[in-house]
């Protein structure tokens, strides 16, 4: 309900700090438990982490996965998801730079080695990331 | 007291809430909502030096309501700015 909010005051050139609801940036990043930090969405990059307001109308915060720079068209896939959603490049209000998972809130910065190990190899292991995810969703320690 | 500056009170679809003016990170999770009357509160706390007895003033020519509860009420919410680290004591 906050979100145009969000994205007003990082146009003003806040950030912005919230807990993550929705499972479909799993594993890395849990439901209700994890934050993110949120900031202007300069030089975007396919494999960054946007909130956007997609074409099927609302609002994710989701991987970047393709980019075209001439249309301004995007697509988008939740880490945790099988599908994708579409937005256009302008409504993409923000861009994830740093992660504060768990009770600790251990930090993790976007541009840092954890995350971008962590990226490089969810994203190529997404032909069997369907049978990945049932897995992750049946450990005893999830949240279900 | 008066309220520390860099504040504001901005009303987010039909909600009070009270977010940092500067250019600063705004955490959402402790982002401090305000129903009516403490929207009311903070708009008198805005104008400067505000006291208890001041802001129950205001309040009782406001709004009606019994004096002790509107002392009860303004004592409720300077002890929230307080405690949210709103308020300069001066």
């Amino acid at each position: 309900m906050l979100i145009p909010e969000v994205g007003k005051l990082i146009n003003e050139g806040h950030t912005v700090t919230m807990t993550v609801r929705g499972r479909s940036m799993r594993p890395f990043i849990e439901d209700g438990r994890d934050k993110v930090i949120l900031a202007k969405a300069d030089n975007l990059r396919v494999n960054d982490v946007v909130l956007a307001k997609t074409l099927e109308k609302s609002y994710v915060i989701h991987r970047l996965t393709e980019m075209d720079d001439a249309t301004g068209e995007c697509i988008l896939r939740g880490d945790g998801n099988l599908d994708l959603e579409h937005c256009r490049k302008e409504d993409i209000l923000a861009k994830v730079t740093d992660i504060l998972r768990k009770k600790k809130e251990k930090h993790y910065s976007l541009e840092g080695t954890t995350w971008k190990t962590y990226s490089w190899l969810w994203t190529h292991l997404r032909p069997v990331r369907r049978y990945l995810l049932a897995i992750y969703r049946r450990l005893p320690w999830t949240q279900r | 007291m008066k309220l520390k500056p860099n504040f504001e009170l901005r009303t987010v679809c039909g909600e009070n809430v009270v977010i940092p003016t500067g250019i600063e990170n705004v955490n959402f999770d402790s982002i401090i909502h305000l129903n009516e009357t403490g929207a009311f509160l903070w708009r008198e706390a805005e104008k400067g030096d505000f006291t208890l007895d001041s802001l129950t003033a205001a309040l009782l020519a406001e709004y009606e309501v019994a004096e002790d509860i509107a002392k009860t009420d303004v004592a409720a919410f300077v002890a929230k700015l307080q405690e949210q680290k709103l308020v300069a004591e001066v």
